[in-house]
């Protein structure tokens, strides 16, 4: 065998190749909350930086990416209160049905990444409204877990279909006033930044846990630890760097978008949409 | 003769409808020392998360020691954690990587980790102490040292579990001339101990100063000379 130069200063056991075998561990909870933050960190990403390629494959999501986010979020809400104060099971129904259209006409991927959480907070609900079943009120158990599917699935529809940069300058248009978009703007920006240095941290701590650890929760609270203090070192950073550019407490957002046709015709749908309710519930009998 | 110890065939790599990696083929041999290079975004670092088992090759297969490193072989705890205990990662920047309260803990989780007896832990925790020169830090929080220090920090807590193959992301960033000077003395010195060394870098001049095997990504993702 060819013997190795010794270094001078570097310790022996250095030099001799490591025996080990591992012990088993559980270290579930550690991978899985890795893959989840990461995951979590991807679509926060790919929200600030624009949409990809898979958010606007479908041609109603192009066709609604020309309405202003504004309106959308709008629509949303309508569409929301809507569902919930409609005691008529068609509008419902009639609201699951277009739900189940948009979602049809998107990627695999895309309906995958929005029905998981559908389905999470269905089986909550249904989890909770089960003792009315009990009590012989079936239907408030269906009627009530698909209204939350509804509104899950429409909320995360819209949140994965406009940019949030978009989604907060579009708030300009209710007159929120300019330093709260901005507090929101730079709050998306940092849940990123600290995302990333907790996500490397946990990452770290995977690749360092070659063994056995009997003390998780130090090695855990350590991470907490570190992406506290970087959210400090941020803060800090932030308001010298504001300083610096001269900021003086007041933010103009520009609104970006003038009113367009496809304004108009997505804000005649949200006054068809509340027509349709006010029908269903029979006030024009 | 010398033997391989990582080998990528045909590697590609993306993140979403971003190229990383593209058709990458090379290998590096035990105790080779090795520096990829390439422009921002070529894909180093992606290049050395595969390496590390973190990412797996979409295209082409790695493998490391002669076995094929992907999703199915990373899901045996056993297999992962031996292949991070041999393969030692120090992160471009170190501040995530350090997470315990002191530079002395810091350095002992590793080793004690590994399960070693304590008088191990301590032998190998003031040996990597005197060796990184950073004994005058041992009770200091390794959040609120300098660049310098946390990197020293850092690859004393990864080497104080004796890995065979060092890998590196761009160590000499934020390192002023001395630390880059002693960081290049110490990655020879670890090159004579028989370590297999991969960097990641922009300079030329480490690549020369570590006498390293360069492998050139361009920015379309390829080899361009190895």
């Amino acid at each position: 065998m060819e013997e190795k130069p010794q270094s001078p200063g570097v310790p022996t056991w250095l030099l001799q190749p490591e025996m080990y075998s591992p012990p088993h561990d559980r270290e579930r909870f550690l991978r899985a909350n890795r893959r989840k933050l990461a995951g979590i960190l991807s679509n926060l990403k790919l929200q600030r930086g624009g949409l990809g390629s898979d958010c606007l494959a479908s041609p109603l999501d192009r066709l609604l990416a020309r309405v202003n986010p504004a309106f959308r979020l709008l629509g949303l809400i309508a569409t929301i209160v809507c569902v919930s104060i409609s005691g008529n099971m068609l509008f419902a129904w009639t609201a699951f049905a277009v739900f189940l259209v948009m979602l049809a006409l998107k990627p695999a991927a895309l309906i995958v990444d929005i029905l998981e959480p559908c389905f999470a907070a269905c089986l909550f609900t249904a989890l909770i409204m089960l003792p009315a079943a009990f009590f012989g009120q079936s239907s408030a158990l269906v009627r009530v877990t698909l209204k939350v599917l509804i509104s899950v699935g429409l909320v995360l529809q819209l949140s994965r279909g406009v940019a949030h940069n978009e989604f907060v300058a579009g708030l300009a248009a209710y007159h929120i006033p300019g330093i709260v978009i901005f507090i929101l703007d730079m709050a998306l920006k940092y849940i990123v930044l600290l995302g990333d240095v907790a996500s490397g941290a946990l990452e770290a701590l995977m690749l360092r846990s070659v063994g056995r650890n009997d003390d998780k929760s130090g090695a855990s609270s350590g991470i907490m630890g570190v992406t506290f203090l970087k959210a400090h070192d941020y803060a800090d950073e932030m308001y010298e760097a504001m300083e610096c550019r001269g900021f003086t407490g007041e933010y103009a957002v520009a609104a970006r978008r003038r009113f367009s046709g496809a304004d108009g015709t997505y804000l005649a749908l949200i006054v068809l949409e509340v027509l349709f309710l006010l029908f269903t519930e029979g006030v024009f009998l | 003769m010398t033997e391989e110890l990582i080998r990528f065939s045909h590697v590609g790599f993306d993140y979403g409808d971003v190229t990383a990696l593209d058709d990458v083929t090379f290998s590096i041999a035990r105790g080779q020392t090795i520096a990829l290079t390439g422009p921002n975004g070529s894909g180093k670092s992606t290049a050395l998360r595969i390496i590390n088992g973190l990412e797996f090759p979409a295209e082409g297969e790695y493998r490391f020691d002669g076995v094929q490193v992907d999703a199915k072989a990373m899901a045996d705890q056993q297999f992962a954690k031996r292949l991070h205990q041999r393969v030692g990662y120090i992160f471009q920047n170190a501040d995530t990587q350090l997470f315990c309260p002191s530079v002395r803990e810091e350095v002992a989780f590793g080793p004690r980790q590994m399960g070693l007896s304590e008088e191990e832990v301590e032998r190998r925790t003031r040996d990597m102490l005197q060796l990184l020169d950073i004994e005058q830090l041992e009770e200091r929080a390794p959040y609120r040292l300098s660049g310098g220090e946390k990197r020293r920090v850092a690859l004393a807590c990864i080497i104080s579990m004796n890995p065979e193959v060092l890998v590196l992301d761009e160590p000499q960033n934020g390192l002023d001339e001395d630390a880059q000077a002693w960081l290049t003395g110490f990655l020879r010195a670890m090159a004579e101990a028989g370590k297999t060394i991969v960097v990641t870098t922009h300079h030329r001049d480490i690549v020369a100063a570590l006498d390293a095997h360069e492998i050139h990504l361009d920015k379309f993702h390829h080899i361009d000379k190895a």
